[in-house]
């Protein structure tokens, strides 16, 4: 794991931060296979610590229920043990933990290389547009021959 | 871009519901919310797994919802809240909103039919939610227009019944929730009730 001294963010904790980018791995390892990085990659998890806005204060609480789940501390686990406790954690969905999740997706799936392997162009859809690939429009000809449904209004 | 279809909107009494609904066919969402619906919904695992199964997901989504149509129903009001306040002291509101039968079998039908034209498009992995929870639903109703003031908040130009100088000109107006997005009918009752106030400007008040 790379160090973590990425921006950081308001509200967290270095011991929050430390359990977010384990848990991010733990979601998300990177992968050989697809070249892709795992979500506690440097750049993305700077992009979460940026990202959190709002929802500082329930990562903080979700993040909390971890340690306590924890028996005190999550990042003090053995693998076999975080893997465990992680499982409760994210069996119980809680409110917290589901923003937690979706900020994670968030800043990883937004990433430039996490993109390009998904043979996505890393940029905003506007003013450029994208090609969208027609089809078959003719299966509307029944519609359009149709009497039309309203009335004019008086 | 979407797609619509008003197949199933006007009431057919061998469906055993009144009314009906509109289906909206949407486009699959982005690389973000199929990652974060794939998690909700279970299909997407955490670890060394998760990139394979979010392959699959990816691009190959589409979505589909039925707006259906609430009846005016007494049930479902709007009222103040006895217990809740903002700072300055106003009640908050209160909404009251149970799902009726009508509404119960109509969320049914178009959940059936819903899923019978996925199957047909080539869906394999179909998910349904009904009423859904997770994303927004229309405020309609609560002051509906009509002619009789016993059954009725607003006249039919848009004045209330009880007091000559207040007009309601919103989605509150609507007799029922409507099947379909209101935008649109809301500006047309806008116009429509402008007019009638220019109409009658001499004797708007009495």
């Amino acid at each position: 794991m790379a160090s973590d001294d990425a921006a950081p963010g308001p509200g967290l904790t270095d011991a929050a931060r430390h359990a977010l980018r384990q848990v991010a791995a733990m979601m998300i390892p990177a992968s050989a296979e697809y070249r892709v990085p795992g979500a506690d990659d440097e750049l993305v998890f700077a992009d979460m610590l940026r990202s959190t806005g709002r929802d500082t204060a329930a990562i903080a609480r979700a993040l909390a229920d971890l340690d306590a789940r924890a028996g005190g501390s999550f990042a003090g686990l053995d693998a076999a043990r975080r893997e465990a406790v992680a499982g409760e954690w994210r069996a119980a969905a809680s409110p917290d933990f589901i923003l937690l999740q979706r900020l994670v997706l968030q800043c990883y799936y937004r990433d430039d290389r996490v993109m390009r392997s998904l043979d996505m162009e890393p940029r905003p859809p506007f003013p450029k547009g994208h090609v969208v690939e027609q089809g078959d429009w003719s299966l509307l000809d029944p519609v359009r021959k149709r009497a039309r449904m309203w009335r004019d209004a008086p | 871009m979407a797609i619509w279809s008003q197949e199933f909107y006007e009431s057919d009494p061998s469906r055993g519901f009144l009314r009906g609904y509109t289906f909206e066919f949407v486009r699959g969402q982005g690389a973000v919310m199929a990652a974060v619906q794939g998690m909700q919904t279970g299909r997407l695992p955490w670890g060394a797994a998760h990139h394979a199964a979010y392959r699959k997901l990816h691009a190959h989504r589409t979505g589909m919802v039925a707006i259906c149509e609430d009846l005016p129903e007494a049930h479902n009001r709007v009222t103040l809240d006895p217990v809740l306040k903002d700072g300055h002291g106003i009640p908050a509101p209160k909404l009251h909103y149970t799902l009726s039968e009508n509404s119960r079998r109509m969320l049914d039908h178009a959940v059936a039919r819903g899923s019978e034209i996925l199957r047909a498009a080539g869906a394999r992995d179909i998910a349904t939610e009904a009423p859904i929870q997770s994303n927004g639903v229309h405020l309609m109703g609560t002051a509906r227009m009509g002619t009789n003031p016993e059954r009725s908040v607003v006249n039919e130009w848009g004045r209330s019944h009880d007091v000559r100088n207040l007009f309601i000109v919103d989605g509150s107006i609507f007799v029922t929730s409507a099947g379909l997005n209101p935008t649109r009918t809301i500006q047309a009752l806008a116009l429509y009730i402008a007019d009638q106030m220019k109409r009658r400007l001499s004797t708007l008040f009495d």
